[in-house]
């Protein structure tokens, strides 16, 4: 355990070592000036003076690169004249807390849908779960946010059409995230809470949807490989309840095939996110992003890309925590 | 009173719309504390049959049989959560592989917490005081640190005495094991029987051996089924059935035994039954075994019916080998 410790944090270093080193190539390479945004604190003068001329040595300027960003400082944004590292600190919650939301959304009813068709393979409910996760893994998400928004918020008038909150409530930032910063603020009770999940539903549903019909599928076929398998067939046998069986002995086997899914598609979440966050004018970092793409505010977009991909590589370590936590094969094996 | 009784069970699976019997007419009947041995080709439907038995075929499979007693209740009058909770109770099985049989993602301990606890026997200390007997009576010799194991740190076996042990809590009246020994080497092959039938001794419970390996039902088996195409040939006792197949296939399947020492004779080729067991698409018209028997005559075409045989047992041919001599 403590070798896969060691080789796993050694991992971690590298790729990040790895990605800084990619920024670094790119922003190096077309914009020539480009990285004094993250020296000279003034980004009006990077025409002027760069701090990074030609003149110094590549890996020089690459580990000035390296210093300025373990200190957190990455410039300033052209646009706006904030400092990006509170930027971030600004947006990325709200990003997060989608995200999130998100996963556990397309993860439980993922879940209990793929058990469902499993269970009943090849019956009506089978079908009708296949199809739909068919239609759902295949639809362009900002048609289908459309067609939500049009339904639920402008025909039936059940949910609200942007944004995180109602303009009515003032809450404090805490955490950052909504759904406890509403609760911790007294002031309006339970309204804050109820109004910030009723703005949560339409965003959750456009950004889940791709994961929830993956997950599902991937699901349906590794339990029904599990559920053919001699020691679910003596846990039947040996009267444990059907429940346990499912949810404890078939789905703890299924579920590394549903990981590696879950993985694939948290890539998948955070590109949504750019397109779920400007539909529904959701404060988050995508639609930061997406922003500053659309103003050239390239200190911005550096900052952006290191953050959301330095997520990516957190998130990994994190499964590859959990397959390992779920396969005790996977614990002492040394090639990890 | 018998342990199991099957009256005319049937097994149908549904390929393109046709319905194709896996079993077929099944009758069986065993009595309390039997050793019965069923043999049979791979694909006669021997697995089957013990799923059947067991409540656990796959819902593609269609089950319908006159009466299934098991230890004086119907089976077939339950519904599916009343019989397999009957089935905990009653009745248990080992399967081929051991490796498969245990749940890799629980340590030893854990999965034999669970069945102890359903048999109503909790407490932390008193659960691992059973488990170590429970290892114990399997002849584990450290069952301490096994407990402490997953499967997959376990030799096949080993696995398979785990797979023993946690099947003999609660005292079942049945245990079916379906190819016990098929994928372990020879001499673990050897103890592992050795085990089971040491169980059989202390818990008096009947044992179905299902095999293809007639020298192990020699030794370890009172009666014989021999199953083909899912139909019942022959049900005897064992010393009738090795001495007196009146079954064309049990005389197939007892000159396919390869001759060992001075009884081989040197340069004869080892006899085998011609032809393949039919597929379930296309089942024979008739007795089953028709087209590979080579006793067959016009008769054969309408298919026969099992019946008793004095001082034998029970024979599904029109033309049982011996019926002339003892007549």
């Amino acid at each position: 355990m403590f070798r896969i410790f060691i080789r796993q944090i050694l991992n971690l270093t590298s790729s990040l070592l790895l990605l800084c080193f990619f920024t670094f190539v790119l922003c190096d390479y077309f914009f020539p000036n480009g990285l004094s945004f993250i020296v000279s604190s003034d980004p009006l003068r990077i025409s002027e003076s760069g701090f990074f001329s030609q003149s110094i040595h590549f890996f020089s300027r690459f580990f000035e690169y390296l210093n300025k960003l373990l200190t957190g400082q990455l410039g300033l944004s052209i646009s706006r004249g904030n400092n990006i590292s509170d930027e971030i600190i600004n947006y990325l919650p709200a990003s997060m807390e989608l995200a999130i939301v998100t996963l556990v959304f397309s993860l439980s009813f993922g879940l209990w849908l793929g058990i469902i068709a499993a269970k009943h393979k090849n019956k009506w409910q089978d079908k009708l779960i296949l199809s739909a996760t068919l239609i759902g893994y295949s639809l362009p998400i900002f048609w289908w946010a459309m067609l939500l928004v049009l339904f639920f918020s402008l025909w039936l008038g059940v949910t609200p059409v942007a944004s995180r909150i109602g303009f009515e409530y003032d809450i404090d930032v805490v955490t950052g995230f909504l759904l406890i910063d509403s609760l911790l603020s007294p002031r309006y009770a339970l309204d804050a809470f109820v109004s910030v999940i009723q703005h949560m539903i339409l965003p959750v549903i456009v950004l889940g949807t791709i994961p929830l019909a993956a997950i599902t599928r991937v699901t349906r076929s590794s339990m029904i490989k599990t559920l053919g398998e001699d020691y679910i067939n003596n846990a039947i046998v040996r009267g444990i309840s059907d429940f346990s069986v499912t949810w404890k002995h078939a789905l703890r086997n299924a579920f590394s095939p549903i990981l590696t899914s879950l993985s694939l598609q948290i890539s998948s979440i955070i590109t949504g996110a750019i397109i779920t966050e400007s539909i529904f004018a959701w404060p988050g970092a995508g639609k930061w992003l997406l922003e500053a793409v659309y103003r050239r505010d390239f200190p911005v977009i550096h900052g952006g890309l290191l953050i959301t991909a330095s997520i990516v590589i957190f998130i990994y370590l994190a499964l590859d925590y959990i397959s390992m936590w779920l396969n005790p094969k996977l614990r002492d094996k040394s090639n990890l | 009173m018998s342990l199991l009784h099957i009256e005319n069970l049937n097994v149908s699976l549904k390929i393109q719309n046709n319905d194709a019997l896996i079993l077929e007419q099944f009758s069986l009947r065993m009595a309390e504390n039997e050793r019965l041995g069923l043999v049979g080709e791979s694909g006669s439907g021997k697995s089957t049959l013990a799923l059947a038995i067991m409540g656990l075929l796959s819902n593609n499979m269609k089950l319908t049989a006159d009466y299934m007693n098991l230890d004086g209740e119907d089976l077939m009058k339950m519904s599916l959560e009343d019989r397999r909770y009957y089935i905990s109770t009653k009745a248990s099985i080992i399967f081929q592989d051991p490796s498969a049989s245990l749940n890799p993602c629980f340590k030893i301990s854990e999965q034999i917490n669970e069945i102890l606890s359903l048999h109503e026997i909790r407490g932390k200390k008193l659960m691992h005081q059973k488990a170590i007997e429970l290892l114990d009576a399997v002849a584990i010799r450290h069952p301490e640190n096994v407990l402490k194991m997953f499967p997959y740190q376990l030799s096949g076996g080993m696995n398979q005495r785990v797979a023993i042990a946690i099947s003999m809590i609660g005292n079942p009246k049945l245990l079916i094991a379906d190819e016990p020994t098929t994928s372990l080497d020879v001499t673990i092959q050897a103890q592992i029987l050795k085990l089971l039938f040491e169980q059989k001794q202390t818990s008096q419970m009947g044992i179905i051996l299902i095999t293809h390996d007639f020298p192990l039902l020699a030794e370890n088996t009172d009666k014989i089924g021999v199953i083909y195409s899912g139909q019942m040939m022959e049900h005897a006792s064992t010393q009738n059935i090795l001495n007196h197949p009146h079954h064309p296939y049990s005389k197939a399947l007892l000159d396919s035994i390869p001759q060992m020492g001075q009884r081989h004779n040197k340069g004869s080729r080892l006899y085998a039954l011609s032809g393949q067991i039919p597929s379930l698409e296309n089942i024979p018209v008739g007795c089953r075994l028709g087209p590979r028997c080579n006793k067959a005559v016009k008769l054969c075409v309408n298919p026969p019916l099992l019946k008793s045989i004095e001082n034998h047992g029970k024979v599904r041919c029109h033309s049982p080998l011996y019926e002339k001599k003892e007549q």
